[in-house]
C-alpha cells in the first residue's frame, strides 16, 4: 500500500488510528504489528510469509548471538551464520537475475532463471535486521526478549516499505516507552501532510515532465530539453523520496514515534561530500556504522582508505538497484568523494560559493543519469546530449514547451528545495493569532492532495525498486 | 524567556490545531464516503465504475483483490468530479496545457495528442488490406484516413507544443498499403477548411460539417454522381453537447456545443433506410439514435454508436453495394453515402469476429472502402485479423 492512495488515507490509517488509541496500552504495539502485517499484505500478499519467517529467524538468532556474548568465537560464528543468512535472501531476491545475467555475459554460457518480482522493502527491512544483529553483537544494545516488540521494529507501517532505515539502537527504548500527545499528534499531521503534498503535488507533477523527455525519439532531443528532463528527474526523486521519508516522520509522530531525519535540504550543498551528509541520511549512517568504520573508516594507511571508500560506494550503488549502472553511479560518486577528500576541498574552499554550488549540482545531475538511464551504454548518450553531443540543436521547440508550460513549477521547486520556504513560513507563524492561517495552509494543502490522487492514475512510486 | 515561553506555547497550540484539522478532515471525507451511495456508471467519464470486489481467499492470494478494492475506492470517492475538476484548475493556473493526453489549445479547443505509431501492427494490417485489395482484384479498394484535430488545427495547440507528425505517419502508411489500394486523400481538404467548425471543441470526433468535406472528397474519388441525389442541409439536434476530451481532461466542463445532422430539404428526397444491427438482432428505419442525446455520449446518436455490423438497405435507385470498414469517425459521413448504395455493409473490426469471404460473396458487394481516423488506425490491432478470417499466423 502507498501512503499516496486513496485507501490508505481514507481507510487504513483512520482504522489504525481508532483502534490504536482506544485500546489499553499493552495492546497498542498488537495493533501496531498487526496494521504492519496488513499494510505489507496489501502489496505483497505471498511474501508476508518471507516477512515472518526473517523475523522469527532473526528473533532467535539474537537470542542466540546475546546467550554466546561471554563465547567470542561462538558469538562471532553466529553472527556471521546470521548476517550471511540475511545476506542470502537478500541476494537472492534482488541480485539473482543481475549476477546470473553478468555471468552469462562474460561466461561462454548462457544460465536461464526464473524472474522473480522483488519483496518491496526487502532492501530497507534487511538493513534494519542487520544494525540490530551487530549491535546485539556487539553489546551496543540489549537483546530483545519480546518477540512481539521486534516483529514490530522490523515490520512498523510509517517506514517498512521506503525508510528512513531506522538503526535498532534509535528506537528501541520507544518500542515500550513513548508518549503520544496532542501536540505531537499535530505535529506528525503537518509532517504527514507536507510529505504528501511534496510527492503528490510536486513530485509526481514534475515526473511526468521527465517521462515526457524520456519518451522524445533519439534525434528530437535538444539540449535544452536533456537538461529539463535530468533536472526535473532530480527534483523527482528528492520531492518523492524525501516526502516519503516527511511522511513516515510524521505517521510515527502520531503513534508517539521518533525517527531521525532522512533529508536536510540536499540541493543547497557546496560540494559532493556535504550533499552525501544531507542526502538520504539514515542510509548514509549505516553504511558509515556497519561497513566503513568496522574496515578501519579513514584511520588507516592511505591505500586502504581508498578501498574502504570505494567497497562502501560500491555497495551503496549496488544497494539502489541490481544493475551495472546503478553500480557505476555508486563508484561515480565514491570516486569524487576520494577527488574531494585528498586535492578538491583545498581547490573548492578558495572559490565563491556560486562557483561551488554550480560543481556540486552538475555533478549530481550527471550522476541522476546513471540513475535514471536504463542501461550504462543509455547514460553515456544521454550526458553526451547534455553537452550537445547528437542533440536536436542547442534549443528545439519542444524544449521550449516544456520550459513555458513547466516555468511555474521549476521555480516552486528550486525554491522549495532551499530552506527559504519554511524558514520564512516559521517566521510568520510564529506571531500571535496564526492558528487559524496555518489550519488553513495545511488544510488547502491536503484537499489538494486529495484533488490530485483522486485525479491522477499516475502514481508510481519510484522506491518500489530498491 | 517569557517571549520563547510564548512562541513555545504558541507553536504547540498551533500543532493541536493541526491535529483537529488532519482528524476532522480525514474524518469528514469517510463519513461523506461511507453515506454516499455506489454508483454504476459514471456519466462523466462515460464508462462503467468499479465495484465492490468480493473477498476470496484466491483474489486476495493473487492481489487482485487489493487492486479491485484500490480502484472501487477511487472510482467511488465521493464528490469525484469536484475533485478532478479542483486539480486541473490548479495545473492551468501552474500553466500546465496538457491533461492525460489531451492538450487545451485556444479558442476553448482541446485536442487530443497524436497518437504514436505501433510500427508492427500498422504493418500487419497494410499488408493484410493489401493482401485483401489482390484478393478483388476487379474491386475497387479504397482508403481514407482522417487527420485528427491537433494535426489539422495546429495553429491551435498551446505555443510551443510538439506533436507526433501524422503526415509522416500518413505518407508511410500510403507507401505500404501500395497501389492496389486507392488511397484518398482527405487532409488537403480538412486542411482548406481549418478555420471552419470541423472538429468539436471538447470531443475527439469531427462535426458532421467535417464529415461533409471528406464526403465531398469521396464524391470526387470514388466516381459518385452526385447528380440525382439532393442537396443536404444541416439542421442542429443538440446544444448541449460537451464531448470525450473534456471527460477525460477536465478541461472545458462547461463547455457545450452543437450537433448537427445534415438531411435533404424535403423529406420526401431522402432514401430510405433499414438498418439491420446483425449481432444484436434489431432493425431500425433511421440512422439516427435520438436516443443517446439525453445521454453524455450525444455523439453516439450516430447509428446508435459502434456495432460489430451494420446492414443498410437503401431505396436508393442503383446496384452498388459498399463494405465499409471503419471507426467511430465514419459513423458521421455514412448519411451522406446512403443515397448511392443498394446497401452497405459497415463493420467495426474492433467488435468483429465473423467471416468478411461470406460477406463478401453473400452481398455482392461492388466497392470497398476502409474508413479510420489517425489516431485509431495507427494503435489498431484488430483489422489484420478480421480480414485474414480470424486466421492468425
Amino acid at each position: 500500500m502507498l501512503f499516496s492512495s486513496i485507501v490508505f488515507l481514507f481507510t487504513f490509517l483512520p482504522i489504525i488510528l481508532i483502534l490504536y488509541y482506544l485500546v489499553p496500552r499493552p495492546m497498542k504495539n498488537v495493533i501496531l504489528l498487526f496494521g504492519s502485517l496488513l499494510f505489507y499484505a496489501w502489496g505483497e500478499p505471498v511474501y508476508i510469509f518471507l516477512m515472518i519467517f526473517s523475523i522469527l529467524f532473526n528473533y532467535i538468532c539474537g537470542l542466540d548471538i546475546a546467550r554466546n556474548l561471554g563465547d567470542q568465537a561462538a558469538a562471532r560464528r553466529s553472527l556471521i551464520f546470521t548476517v550471511a543468512v540475511n545476506l542470502c535472501i537478500l541476494g537472492f531476491f534482488k541480485y539473482e537475475g543481475f549476477v546470473l545475467d553478468s555471468l552469462s555475459a562474460v561466461l561462454p554460457v548462457d544460465i536461464s532463471y526464473r524472474a522473480m518480482a522483488l519483496p518491496i522493502g526487502i532492501s530497507f527491512y534487511t538493513f534494519q535486521i542487520l544494525s540490530y544483529i551487530i549491535d546485539v553483537y556487539r553489546g551496543h544494545v540489549k537483546v530483545q526478549t519480546n518477540l512481539l516488540d521486534f516483529a514490530l521494529y522490523v515490520t512498523m507501517f510509517p517506514q517498512l516499505i521506503a525508510g528512513p532505515i531506522v538503526q535498532y539502537a534509535d528506537v528501541d527504548r520507544q518500542l515500550h516507552v513513548r508518549k503520544e500527545s496532542w501536540g505531537k499528534f499535530g505535529e506528525g499531521s503537518m509532517f504527514f501532510i507536507r510529505g504528501l503534498a511534496k510527492k503528490v503535488l510536486l513530485a509526481n507533477t514534475i515526473g511526468m515532465v521527465y517521462t515526457e523527455v524520456a519518451a522524445l525519439a533519439p534525434g528530437k532531443v535538444s539540449v535544452l530539453s536533456a537538461w529539463i528532463g535530468c533536472i526535473s528527474y532530480a527534483f523527482q526523486i528528492y520531492f518523492d523520496f524525501s516526502g516519503y521519508s516527511d511522511m513516515a516522520i510524521g505517521l510515527g509522530k502520531m503513534f508517539g514515534f521518533e525517527f531521525l531525519k532522512n533529508f536536510d535540504y540536499p540541493y543547497i550543498s557546496q560540494s559532493i561530500t556535504e550533499f552525501w551528509r544531507r542526502w538520504h541520511i539514515s542510509l548514509g549512517s549505516w553504511f558509515r556504522e556497519y561497513v566503513y568504520i568496522p574496515l578501519g573508516g579513514n584511520r588507516v594507511p592511505v591505500i586502504k582508505h581508498l578501498r574502504n571508500l570505494l567497497i562502501v560506494w560500491f555497495l551503496t550503488g549496488l544497494w539502489h538497484g541490481a544493475a551495472w549502472n546503478f553500480v557505476a553511479w555508486g563508484l561515480y560518486y565514491g570516486l569524487i568523494l576520494i577527488l574531494e577528500k585528498y586535492f578538491l576541498s583545498r581547490v573548492l574552499e578558495r572559490l565563491p560559493a556560486v562557483i561551488r554550488h554550480i560543481y556540486s549540482l552538475v555533478l549530481v545531475l550527471i550522476g541522476w543519469v546513471f540513475f535514471f538511464s536504463p542501461t550504462l551504454g543509455g547514460a553515456v548518450d544521454y550526458i553526451q546530449l547534455m553537452f550537445g553531443v547528437g542533440a536536436n540543436g542547442l534549443v528545439d521547440s519542444e524544449g521550449l514547451y516544456l520550459l513555458t508550460t513547466n516555468l511555474l513549477l521549476l521555480i516552486l521547486l528550486v525554491i522549495g528545495s532551499t530552506p527559504i520556504v519554511h524558514r520564512a513560513y516559521e517566521r510568520v507563524m510564529a506571531g500571535r493569532g496564526k492558528i487559524l492561517a496555518n489550519c488553513v495552509v495545511y488544510a488547502a494543502m491536503f484537499l489538494l492532495c486529495i484533488a490530485y490522487l483522486v485525479t491522477e492514475t499516475y502514481n508510481p512510486f519510484l522506491y518500489f525498486r530498491f | 524567556m517569557g517571549q520563547s515561553d510564548g512562541g513555545n506555547r504558541r507553536k504547540l497550540q498551533r500543532m493541536k490545531a493541526a491535529a483537529i484539522v488532519f482528524l476532522a478532515t480525514t474524518g469528514l471525507i469517510c463519513l461523506v464516503n461511507l453515506v454516499s451511495q455506489d454508483k454504476e456508471f459514471s456519466e462523466k467519464e462515460n464508462r462503467v465504475l468499479e465495484q465492490k470486489p468480493k473477498l476470496t481467499l484466491g483474489a486476495v492470494e493473487s492481489g487482485r483483490f487489493m487492486k479491485q478494492y484500490e480502484s472501487y475506492k477511487s472510482d467511488q470517492f465521493a464528490g469525484r468530479d469536484f475533485w478532478v475538476s479542483l486539480k486541473t484548475r490548479v495545473d492551468l493556473i501552474a500553466g500546465k496545457r496538457k491533461a492525460n493526453g489531451v492538450f487545451k489549445g485556444s479558442d476553448n479547443y482541446l485536442l487530443e495528442d497524436i497518437s504514436v505509431m505501433n510500427e508492427e501492427q500498422v504493418k500487419k494490417n497494410t499488408d493484410a488490406i493489401r493482401a485483401f485489395a489482390e484478393e478483388y482484384p476487379e474491386l475497387p479498394v479504397y482508403m481514407m484516413l482522417v487527420p485528427n484535430a491537433a494535426n489539422v488545427l495546429q495553429d491551435k495547440l498551446p505555443p510551443f507544443a510538439v506533436t507526433e507528425d501524422q503526415d509522416a505517419q500518413f505518407a508511410k502508411i500510403q507507401k505500404d498499403l501500395g497501389d492496389s489500394v486507392h488511397w484518398i486523400d482527405v487532409s488537403k481538404a480538412m486542411k482548406k477548411h481549418k478555420n471552419e467548425e470541423i472538429y468539436y471543441h471538447t470531443d475527439h470526433h469531427w462535426t458532421t460539417l467535417g464529415a461533409s468535406y471528406a464526403y465531398e472528397t469521396l464524391v470526387k474519388n470514388m466516381k459518385l454522381d452526385p447528380s440525382k441525389v439532393p442537396a443536404f442541409k444541416p439542421y442542429a439536434v443538440a446544444n448541449d453537447f460537451n464531448g470525450t476530451l473534456s471527460s477525460t481532461s477536465g478541461y472545458e466542463a462547461g463547455y457545450e456545443e452543437s450537433i448537427y445532422i445534415y438531411a435533404p430539404k424535403k423529406d420526401k428526397d431522402a432514401v430510405e433506410v433499414v438498418v439491420n444491427y446483425v449481432d444484436e438482432q434489431k432493425k431500425t428505419a433511421t440512422l439516427y439514435d435520438r436516443s443517446k442525446l439525453k445521454g453524455k455520449d450525444k455523439y453516439g446518436m450516430f447509428l446508435g454508436g459502434n456495432y460489430s455490423m451494420l446492414d443498410i438497405r437503401t431505396t436508393a435507385d442503383t446496384t452498388a453495394r459498399l463494405l465499409l470498414f471503419k471507426d467511430s469517425y465514419a459513423n458521421a459521413v455514412i448519411p451522406f453515402l446512403t443515397p448511392y448504395y443498394r446497401e452497405i455493409i459497415v463493420i467495426d473490426p474492433r467488435y468483429y469476429y465473423g467471416d468478411i469471404t461470406e460477406v463478401m460473396q453473400n452481398h455482392k458487394i461492388t466497392d470497398i472502402l476502409f474508413l479510420y481516423n489517425g489516431n485509431t488506425f495507427v494503435e489498431d490491432n484488430s483489422i489484420s485479423g478480421v480480414l485474414q478470417n480470424g486466421e492468425t499466423e
